[in-house]
């Protein structure tokens, strides 16, 4: 009954159409008739004739009227009619009313009828596809028509675009805002007036350098902005662009895509060098390096020519710390190729997020449900990282000064203020001093002189962190059979027979398999061994003391045992069997019986011990030229006979070198290298780097097949520098929108895109397209130049207006979308430290160098399992910038993940922003903001002297001034005196309660310490407004 | 296209606070912020605030968690895995076939199977076996679900912890508590919805075990420490008084909401109300960490002191966490890392958190709590059936990590009481029957909790990531 009754519905609906067709025929009523009586069954009847034939029939029908929608060009909702299989979705043969396709052409079920927005298909029409599918629906698969691979918005090279007209065209300063003005005339919307010139100073202080304006600028720019805007708007961002404190700000957002730490991470967490590349980062966007350039030295700087000038060519090496910035497992038992897969992996993923938008990493097991990256071409990308020289920890390293990415190398020797070097070398006097509590300390000099018994084990595993082959031979020593990476540490579990461990003696031999029959592996047959401990039961146990039969002077064995990496122990004869003894401090008891023995080789470049054996000691051995120096040591000098003497100028001079060593500016920094032979790729099934799919066959480095240019055949195998290059290709559509899209996000709270992560199909789609790809190619056009694009930006119009809350807009565009306004925004965790330290006066502005520790509350290392040297910085290193800070991955600073900074375990295009009680308690009562607003207060006291009471209104403007870069109101200053006045009084009260946030300095300068520390309160309180930590 | 359709949607989707001012009827300028400010928390429609209480997909069996977190790896053969097998073949190789693409930690895959030297007992109506090492946790035997048959990716720490805790090996992704404070908010006003607690040794994965990874960091565990602040910067600075800290907050307010008067920015009032929870936080956190409270037999029943630094005292705050509407409760216990002296090991860890675990169950039974209240007990990982270091020797009688079967156990929360769930093979080195995978225990947790595991997730780098990933279970045959 259904049946019929749906029937009759249809033709009623659409029989309008047929009748005016099929009067001329004179068979209309006919019809009707049979319609009406016999329903479903007389359609059939009537147009019962040969079977349909759906190429010549019905497929012109859909190529005509939804193929534009539905075909080979697009598939709206993945539908393709002229296709077999995605027509069978929507086609139940033999059921023609059940069919999707048939009910969405006649509307039915509430769903806009299709064609959408075109005519209807007339009555023939449907019924003829009815009928074919009643039929059955036979579709001849050669009649399928494929769909060819449409292009997503993003991957289409973007074309400049013509600047939209508009009517209010005296309101446009740059394309910027005619683009921006188009799309709100087109809404009826006007755009805010211009923010005022304190807004405006603060806003662009903030935005591009990162710290707020001191109050004599505020008051300059605001008087120059009152004589000419346009002149002292333009100034003003001169000013700033050239600022080196840009390189900071700008630097810092570009280290969240490194994900750039300090540490490791994971559960040891060992402190790393990468500061260099953080220099590196700095003066890259201090001088303004264009982003093709920039780019292609991150990700290859080790690839290109040699430049002549050293610095250049020491910064491009430095440059591909970039990808040095992977998390480390130094945990004992990791399995090396895991640990550096996932190091390549993480590689791929932070290259595809920084530079494309696109999120390659859903492509790691199976090709990507979205977007156009197969899998095969995730490991062809792959490829191009798998080759590096690193392996977990071992990787390569240069030597970089201090300084040296700024082009001015600091010397060993720091400049006193006058200039003149400071002489800071050891003094002898000192020096003995201490080498005879060192020996008196050293359990092998107070050890009996007798031999003790060294005793062999039996290893149960043994490896190098780089995967490198270790080979034990006959007499139980060890021979590197091949050499994986420059720095590599070996790795030798062993069983031993006792818990009890005194000493260790680890022998070095020569081998004719070693270059120069020598003992290790450098050129000559040297090897530099930086460090040597146990691994075992969960810690490392590092010997207190090492001593030799042959050493350098600026390498004796105890380098090897001394925690730094910088130094090492090497041997002056390597073609003769040396040992090295380390002792621990007491004996230790292994209760697991299972050590580790760890041998690193970092101070210098492939220089590994090649051939070497260890023994173990429960009895600590004797050393007697150590006790012999400390014998000649006590001795007065003139006592002393030559060979004393001698012994102790040798010792001594050794001392000094190792100290160069330790004390020189120059660190090791990590650095990318490619292997000689380069590591074979293939598919990892379902991303199992156990399981590599060789039957799909060898994969050679390759780029995306989605994404222009294509790469020509270059006939041996395409390198990280090819990838570069493909990057900042001008015809590759999405870097510079991707890098646009971010930096719009800066300056106006959200991308043109917001998932400025994923430019895929998944993705938002652009709110202005037309601006996007106008900002990107006027990117290209100005030679990459990131300051070109941020000088076009804050000068514009869009930018220059007031953030205001507009009820206008709040129901037209309630997410500020459109831009009819400028954004108000809460900076970043790292920006609320440095806005309190400029506020305060207390900022230390030196850039670069290594990191640093501020103060930071009790307790953050409750829950690590290795508890992190922070020894808070003295002086003004207590003051130094955000980034400056020691930032330990399993324990960030914690005013940082408060405010939402993430722990860089991987790449972070996008910081949350969040809004929390945690965030109060610390504004409120983290000791080094405490100590802040201390400083604060203090800068009030000594800017505006005077009599307390007297004072205390100009001084709380003069806070007003430094905090919020304008005046307070009458309400304003009236509140916040009523508190001063409050607090004083409370304070004065209980006399013991003002130590915490009085101090010296004021109360030298003449005020009671209550009235200190009531002043301090009034600093704590503007640094907790929202005010304060918000750019508006 | 009608974009400005597409954006009002957008925007309502989004429920911005500032609709939250008008739909409530208070203009942004005259807005009466007090009231504000007292309206309980609960009361703020949801979008306004990310950790409003939200309703799960589903009527939910349990409303909060007390995950016990056994670091180091327990050996399940001391305690749960009763395997005379073991016995017969003390002291013998492990049979190879079963080492086939095993990966071991530290010790050779060819070490000799090693037999507890603990008796073990069958417990309760249920006849769930325990041994000896476990000395109260018998007197729960019918309240709790003993999982024999876990398994894992992971057997070094740090991976193995995360994994756990995360659904992924590799850092960076939201916790378990993240998730579930994402998925139902906080129903507490004065304290955190996602709290961690420590005792022994602190944790190998470090502060991602309790991080947001990708979810805003809202979400992110709140550490508790065992001395000075419970939260860091709690305390305000010394000298000032609560009545100072009222006033300082007070003319905080004046000046933040004149600057709302003035924007219109909705998250202006946002941070004016996170200083007043913050202040009542200052409140609630240290009367929270009093246990001199408790009555002097609870604090028996715990065997809880206190003042002191202990895992006891640590279950015992848990409960009291949940009392006071704290969502996930997140400890962590690292000290099970036996490679020597498991049996010793064993013994002195079960001294230290049995008798905690027991009353935790038992006084959350008492007070109606564990009826909606899941407890969770368990390691990263277990410990190999084969010794590490010499079976003869005296010193050295260990176990290595071993990810292939271990044994956890669960209770309340919808949980079917009193059953023990899942076999190992005859010397308890593979599942031999009703294996639960990791992202199984997610699974089955989060239904429970009212949750598709499938469809609680989080878009991130252009992928709906979830705590399960792309996998898991709800066993179904554990559930009440």
């Amino acid at each position: 009954m259904f049946t019929v009754w749906w029937k009759i519905e249809f033709w009623l609906k659409h029989g309008g159409l047929f009748m005016q067709r099929k009067i001329k025929t004179g068979v209309l009523i006919v019809f009707a008739a049979m319609l009406a009586v016999f329903g479903r069954g007389v359609d059939a009847a009537w147009f019962a004739q040969e079977k349909v034939d759906f190429v010549r029939q019905v497929q012109p029908i859909f190529q005509a009227n939804c193929g534009g929608c539905h075909g080979a060009e697009k598939q709206m909702s993945q539908l393709n009619v002229l296709n077999k299989a995605s027509l069978a979705r929507v086609v139940t043969p033999g059921k023609s009313k059940e069919s999707r396709l048939v009910q969405r052409l006649l509307g039915l079920n509430g769903e806009a009828r299709m064609p959408k927005g075109g005519e209807a298909l007339s009555a023939e029409q449907l019924a003829l596809i009815e009928r074919w599918i009643n039929e059955g629906a036979d579709f001849p698969a050669a009649a399928s028509v494929e769909a060819k691979k449409s292009r997503h918005w993003s991957l289409v090279t973007p074309q400049r675009p013509a600047t939209p007209s508009v009517k209010n065209s005296s309101w446009v300063r740059n394309p910027i805002d005619a683009f921006i003005l188009a799309r709100l005339e087109r809404e009826n919307l006007k755009p805010s007036p211009q923010a005022d010139a304190r807004t405006l100073i603060r806003r662009l202080s903030l935005d591009l350098i990162g710290l707020l304006p001191q109050p004599s600028e505020v008051e300059s720019f605001v008087k120059a902005f009152g004589e000419n805007q346009d002149a002292a708007y333009n100034a003003l961002v001169e000013r700033l662009l050239a600022s080196p404190h840009y390189g900071e700000r700008w630097g810092r957002h570009w280290l969240d895509h490194a994900r750039y730490a300090d540490s490791n991470g994971y559960t040891i967490d060992g402190e790393r060098v990468m500061w260099p590349y953080r220099d590196w980062v700095i003066q890259a966007f201090n001088e303004d390096k264009p982003f093709d350039q920039f780019t292609i030295e991150q990700l290859a700087g080790d690839l290109l020519p040699t430049p002549s000038d050293p610095r250049k060519a020491k910064a491009q090496l430095v440059a591909t710390g970039f990808h040095r910035n992977t998390v480390i497992n130094e945990e004992g038992g990791v399995d090396p190729e895991q640990a550096r897969v996932e190091q390549v992996m993480d590689r791929v993923q932070t290259t595809g997020a920084v530079w494309l938008g696109l999120t390659i990493g859903c492509a790691q097991c199976h090709s990507h449900k979205f977007d156009p990256i197969s899998n095969k071409e995730y490991y062809q990308m792959f490829a191009f990282f798998n080759s590096t020289m690193d392996v977990n920890n071992q990787g390569p390293v240069v030597s970089v000064q201090r300084g040296e990415m700024f082009g001015k190398p600091e010397t060993a020797e720091p400049l006193a203020a006058t200039g003149a070097p400071v002489r800071t070398e050891l003094k002898q006097g000192e020096w003995e001093k201490q080498e005879i509590a060192r020996l008196e300390r050293n359990p092998a000099i107070s050890a009996p002189k007798k031999d003790v018994e060294w005793k062999s084990f039996d290893p149960v595993k043994f490896d190098t962190e780089a995967a490198g082959k270790l080979q034990q031979l006959e007499d139980g020593s060890f021979l590197i059979a091949s050499n994986a990476s420059v720095n590599d540490a070996y790795r030798i579990l062993v069983r031993i027979a006792s818990p009890r461990v005194a000493a260790v003696r680890l022998r070095v031999m020569p081998h004719e398999a070693l270059p120069k029959r020598g003992s290790g592996l450098a050129e000559d047959g040297s090897f530099a061994l930086s460090e040597f401990y146990i691994d075992s039961e969960g810690g490392q146990h590092r010997f207190s003391e090492a001593f030799a039969d042959d050493e350098q002077t600026a390498t004796p064995a105890r380098a090897a045992a001394d925690g730094d990496r910088r130094t090492s122990w090497a041997i002056n004869d390597t073609t003769k069997p040396r040992e090295a003894v380390f002792v621990f401090a007491k004996p230790k008891d292994f209760a697991s019986r299972q050590i580790q023995f760890i041998l690193r080789h970092e101070a210098e470049t492939n220089h590994g011990i090649g051939h070497f054996k260890i023994e173990v000691a429960t009895e600590t051995p004797h050393d007697a030229r150590g006790a012999a120096l400390l014998e000649a040591l006590k001795l007065p000098a003139g006592a002393r006979s030559l060979e004393q003497q001698r012994m102790i100028a040798a010792a001594f001079a050794s001392a000094r070198a190792v100290r160069e060593k330790q004390s020189g500016n120059a660190v090791m920094a990590m650095v990318m290298h490619d292997t000689t032979v380069p590591r074979e790729s293939y598919i990892f099934t379902r991303g199992d780097f156990t399981r590599p799919n060789k039957a799909a066959g060898l994969l050679q480095p390759d780029v995306l097949s989605a994404v222009a240019p294509t790469l020509a055949d270059i006939g041996k195998p395409r390198t990280r520098l090819d990838l570069a290059k493909w990057l900042v290709d001008p015809a590759n559509p999405l870097p510079s929108r991707v890098t646009m899209n971010r930096v719009w996000m800066r300056y106006f709270g959200r991308g043109i895109v917001e998932t400025e992560e994923d430019f895929g199909t998944q993705g938002a789609r652009p709110t202005h397209p037309e601006l996007l790809d106008w900002l990107a190619t006027e990117f290209i056009r100005q030679g990459w130049s990131l300051k070109a694009m941020h000088r076009l930006i804050v000068t514009s119009a869009t930018y220059r207006q007031a953030s205001e809350a507009r009820k206008d807009l709040s129901d037209v565009d309630p997410r500020n979308l459109l831009l009819a306004r400028q954004e108000r925004f809460r900076v970043e965790s790292e920006i609320v430290r440095d806005a309190a330290l400029s506020a305060s006066g207390l900022l230390n502005p030196r850039i670069g160098g290594p990191s640093v520790r501020p103060p930071q509350p009790e307790g953050v290392y409750a829950f690590t399992q290795n508890k992190k040297n922070w020894t808070a910085a003295n002086g003004s290193e207590r003051f130094r910038r955000a980034l400056y800070t020691h930032f330990f991955r399993s324990a960030p600073y914690p005013l940082f993940s408060t405010f939402d900074t993430p722990d860089f375990q991987s790449v972070c295009t996008r910081r949350h922003r969040s809004n929390t009680p945690l965030q109060s308690l610390t504004l409120a009562n983290d000791p080094a903001f405490l100590e802040i607003a201390q400083g604060l207060a203090a800068r009030l006291v000594r800017e505006v002297p005077g009599e307390f009471s007297a004072t205390l209104d100009a001084r709380l403007r003069q806070a007003f001034a430094l905090c919020l870069s304008r005046s307070p109101n009458a309400t304003e200053l009236a509140a916040l005196r009523g508190y001063v006045d409050r607090q004083t009084l409370s304070f004065a009260d209980r006399p013991a309660s003002t130590a915490a946030l009085a101090n010296k300095e004021m109360t030298t300068a003449g005020l009671t310490e209550a009235q200190a520390a009531a002043l301090t309160a009034a600093a704590r309180v503007l640094f907790n407004t929202d005010n304060f930590i918000t750019r508006e | 296209m009608n974009y400005r359709n597409e954006i009002k949607i957008e925007g309502r989707k989004l429920v911005t606070r500032r609709h939250f001012f008008k739909d409530c009827g208070i203009g942004i300028g005259a807005m009466a912020l007090a009231s504000l400010l007292d309206r309980d928390l609960l009361a703020a429609p949801q979008g306004t605030n990310p950790l409003a209480p939200k309703a799960p997909h589903f009527p939910a069996k349990a409303k909060r968690v007390i995950y016990l977190f056994q670091a180091g790896g327990p050996s399940q053969l001391e305690m749960f895995d009763y395997k005379p097998g073991l016995a017969k073949y003390n002291g013998k190789p492990c049979p190879p076939e079963l080492l086939k693409g095993q990966t071991l930690a530290f010790i050779k895959p060819d070490a000799a199977l090693f037999s507890t030297q603990f008796k073990f007992a069958k417990h309760g109506q249920s006849g769930a076996e325990m041994s000896e090492a476990l000395m109260h946790l018998p007197k729960v035997a019918d309240d709790i679900t003993i999982i024999k048959s876990m398994m894992t990716d992971a057997i070094n720490h740090a991976p193995a912890q995360i994994f756990m805790q995360t659904g992924s090996v590799q850092f960076g992704r939201p916790s378990f508590g993240s998730w579930v404070t994402y998925g139902l908010g906080s129903e507490s006003r004065d304290l955190p919805a996602f709290v961690v607690l420590s005792s022994a040794g602190g944790t190998s994965g470090g502060s991602s075990l309790w991080g947001s990874g990708f979810l805003p960091t809202v979400y992110q565990g709140v550490p508790f420490r065992r001395t000075g602040d419970p939260i860091l910067s709690l305390a305000n600075p010394r000298g000032v008084s609560r009545e100072m800290q009222r006033d300082s907050l007070d003319a905080l307010k004046d000046l933040n909401q004149h600057l709302l008067d003035k924007t219109g920015d909705a998250e202006i009032a946002t941070r004016i109300n996170s200083f007043e929870m913050a202040y009542r936080m200052q409140e609630s956190a240290p009367e929270l960490m009093d246990l001199s409270k408790e009555s002097k037999e609870t604090l028996a029943l715990y065997g809880a002191e206190p003042g002191k630094n202990t895992y006891a005292n640590n279950c015992l705050l848990a409960r009291r966490l949940v009392e006071r509407g704290v969502r996930f409760v997140q400890l962590y216990h690292e000290a099970w890392d036996h490679h020597g002296q498991v049996h010793k090991g064993t013994i002195a860890q079960n001294k230290e958190t049995d008798q905690a675990n027991t009353a935790l169950i038992l006084d959350l039974k008492r007070r109606g709590l564990l009826e909606d209240t899941i407890v969770i007990w368990g390691g990263e990982f277990g410990r190999t059936p084969m010794v590490q270091g010499e079976p003869d020797g005296s010193n050295a009688l260990g176990r290595d990590h071993h990810n292939k079967a271990f044994t956890m156990w669960v209770a309340g929360g919808g949980f079917k009481p009193g059953i023990t769930f899942g076999e190992t093979d005859e010397i308890g080195f593979n599942v031999a029957r009703d294996p639960v995978h990791v992202h199984d225990l997610h699974a089955t947790i989060l239904h429970l909790l009212g949750f598709d595991h499938e469809r609680l997730s989080y878009r991130f780098q252009g992928r709906d990531f979830r705590l399960t990933d792309v996998h898991g279970v709800v066993e179904n045959r554990i559930l009440a």
